[in-house]
């Protein structure tokens, strides 16, 4: 694998409305693999994930973020996405007006222009809604809007199979959601790395809990907290991290440094 | 303002021009008494402040060139039994059916409905018997080169009818038109009432409606107002029987210095009404909206349910919108709703759909359609639906 291959983070620092919240992040997420990055509440993980996407209100003040050899920092949100990143949000916005086929579409048409005729489209979009678990009646409703968390989340799901990213970054796209619907989550990520263009789609699982991950079976685990990465491991991080919780590693990071 | 006027007419150029109209629609005598009527009344909205750069009580136009020969009004769609005429038809062929609707709908009370009745000489009837259902829409065209012009689209259902109607308006740039709209859809009959219109700078568009829907039947208004002229509409519906009903939808885009000023009233007058009002203004660059939404349910309207929904987008950091509502409820057995918003686009939001690879410009295009969408699918026919997208597009890029 060359060098320049992976979504490549190094020494990443952002802030929030002056509050430095990311200090120093070190991170390669390598094609075709998955990595969860776990944390408590405040350690910056969805912080992390806005600030690769770009949102406008995290300023980036120093290191790097490559996609595949392509700076993202300099990038547009758009062009991170037609890079091929793809983020699900923690908290979708809601569109109304905006029919969720349309939306699909356009973003399809944005991300991977012309790649798919209307016919293939809709195959694909009716295979994946299986796969979710998601009833027709989803591509008529408004994006987001009056969704439960659950809709929202499995809609993200959706977007990510249909758009096929490169690298995605999944914001706690597990929380809130009832069993049915993890799997369902599960599933999605497995779908989407069984086909064509997702076999090589690297992922960062962005996770407070562990649970989703006895659907995912991460490559790595990561452990964040207070705005750096203090610890990567195998699946066995998680585990530990189920039985003891974070104070565990709190000292023993603590203790070390 | 038009060019070359300063100042509103005087009454001697507005008998002038009653003079000088065509008088098989409406006599000399009518007319004068319409245009002392105008004179002397306010429209209630005269209250110029900064932000309200337009006195409607002092518009200023030329009543002497008025309704020209080469105004005319053209109709497509099949109309079986139903008739659809220009008015001067009308008057020679239907003298009965106009004297009906006129005592019926009283559109002289209203400032600019007088001015439209004094002047007019450009208009249409659609006339559709008991019990007929037009299965096409009725397209009526209005092509404006001549200014001033005052036309008056006169409909009458009769019992059990129904119709989809839909009026358009080609007017020449700078162009002055003050139009009526008199509306009678009798017990059972059903009309749909779509118009759409689109102001240029130097424009001027008044309308007043006038709607009167009898026992068990019902009214689909719907219209789109697009443009950087002034636009005033002055819209009654009048629910006089039990059982009727109303629906009426509004886009209001106005751009550049465009200035919209809609007051919509609905009058439950009899027991079991049900009324909705849905409108979705968003205004760009220096534009200004106003929305005046009046429910009127008087005290023998028990059981009726009326509703307002009231959303406003800003598109400009100089645009400016005004909702105000208005509710009168002189009935305890009622159900009245309001609900209004107001904003500009959430940050949240574009950066969602560029997240998702759209540009900033696509972005906000797609939210802003998005927020029209639901008043687009009040109007009949795709084809009416796409063209106003197609439109919202435009005026939004």
């Amino acid at each position: 694998m060359s060098e320049t291959m992976g979504l490549r983070v190094a020494g990443l620092r952002a802030t929030v409305e002056n509050t430095e919240i990311l200090r120093g992040i070190d991170l390669v997420v390598e094609p075709g693999k998955i990595h969860a990055l776990m944390g408590p509440n405040g350690s910056g993980k969805s912080t992390l994930a806005l600030s690769l996407a770009g949102h406008p209100h995290y300023q980036v003040t120093a290191g790097s973020a490559t996609l595949d050899g392509t700076s993202l920092l300099d990038l547009s949100p758009e062009k991170r996405a037609r890079a091929g990143l793809f983020l699900s949000f923690q908290y979708p916005a809601a569109i109304p007006g905006v029919k969720v086929a349309n939306f699909l579409h356009a973003a399809r048409q944005a991300v991977r222009p012309g790649s798919l005729a209307p016919a293939a489209f809709r195959a694909m979009l009716v295979e994946k809604m299986d796969i979710l678990g998601m009833d027709p009646s989803f591509m008529g409703r408004y994006l987001n809007d009056g969704f439960s968390g659950g809709e929202k989340k499995r809609l993200e799901m959706l977007q990510m199979a249909m758009l096929a990213p490169k690298y995605a970054i999944l914001d706690e796209t597990d929380s809130g959601l009832d069993v049915d619907a993890l799997r369902a989550v599960g599933d999605s990520i497995a779908a989407l790395r069984a086909s064509e263009e997702g076999r090589q789609a690297g992922m960062l699982i962005i996770t407070h809990y562990p649970r989703i991950l006895k659907h995912v079976t991460p490559d790595v685990v990561h452990v964040m907290m207070d705005g750096r990465i203090v610890l990567t491991g195998g699946h066995d991080l998680a585990e530990r991290i189920e039985r003891e919780g974070y104070d565990g590693i709190r000292d023993e990071v603590g203790a070390r440094a | 303002m038009p060019e070359g006027l300063l100042a509103p007419p005087t009454r001697d150029r507005l008998h002038a021009a009653a003079n000088a109209a065509d008088t098989r629609i409406l006599s000399y005598a009518a007319r004068a008494r319409a245009l002392d009527f105008y004179l002397t009344n306010p429209s209630g909205r005269a209250r110029p402040n900064r932000r309200w750069k337009v006195d409607l009580d002092a518009l200023a136009f030329d009543p002497l060139a008025s309704d020209a020969p080469k105004n005319e009004v053209a109709f497509s769609g099949s109309l079986g039994r139903a008739i659809a005429l220009p008015l001067a038809t009308a008057a020679r062929e239907h003298p009965e059916t106009l004297a009906q609707i006129a005592r019926r709908i009283d559109i002289e009370r209203l400032k600019f409905g007088a001015l439209a009745l004094g002047l007019s000489s450009l208009g249409a009837l659609v006339h559709v018997p008991a019990d007929y259902d037009v299965a096409e829409p009725i397209v009526i065209t209005y092509s404006i080169d001549a200014s001033p012009a005052f036309p008056r689209t006169l409909v009458f259902l009769e019992p059990g009818a129904r119709a989809t109607i839909i009026v358009e308006f080609r007017n020449r740039s700078g162009a002055f038109v003050a139009g009526t709209s008199e509306l009678i859809v009798d017990e059972r009959a059903h009309l749909q009432y779509a118009t759409t219109q689109h102001v240029d700078s130097g424009s001027v568009a008044v309308e007043t409606a006038l709607a009167q829907v009898g026992r068990d039947a019902s009214i689909a208004l719907a219209s789109a107002d697009f443009g950087d002229g002034l636009i005033v509409r002055d819209r009654e519906s009048s629910l006089d029987a039990a059982g009727a009903r109303m629906e009426q939808s509004a886009i209001f885009l106005p751009t550049g210095d465009g200035h919209l000023d809609v007051a919509a009233t609905v009058r439950h007058a009899a027991a079991n009404t049900f009324s909705q009002t849905v409108v979705k203004a968003a205004a760009g660059e220096r534009a200004i909206a106003r929305f005046l939404g009046n429910i009127v349910i008087l005290p023998h309207a028990a059981g009726s349910e009326a509703s307002l929904r009231d959303d406003a987008l800003i598109l400009g950091p100089k645009a400016h919108i005004d909702s105000v509502p208005a509710l009168e409820i002189a009935c305890n057995d009622v159900k009245a709703y309001h609900g209004a918003t107001i904003g500009a686009i959430d940050d949240e939001q574009i950066f969602y759909l560029r997240s998702r690879g759209l540009d900033e410009t696509e972005a906000r295009r797609t939210i802003a359609l998005g927020f029209f969408e639901p008043v687009v699918d009040a109007f009949p026919t795709a084809a009416l639906r796409e063209s106003l997208t197609h439109r919202i597009v435009e005026t939004l890029r």
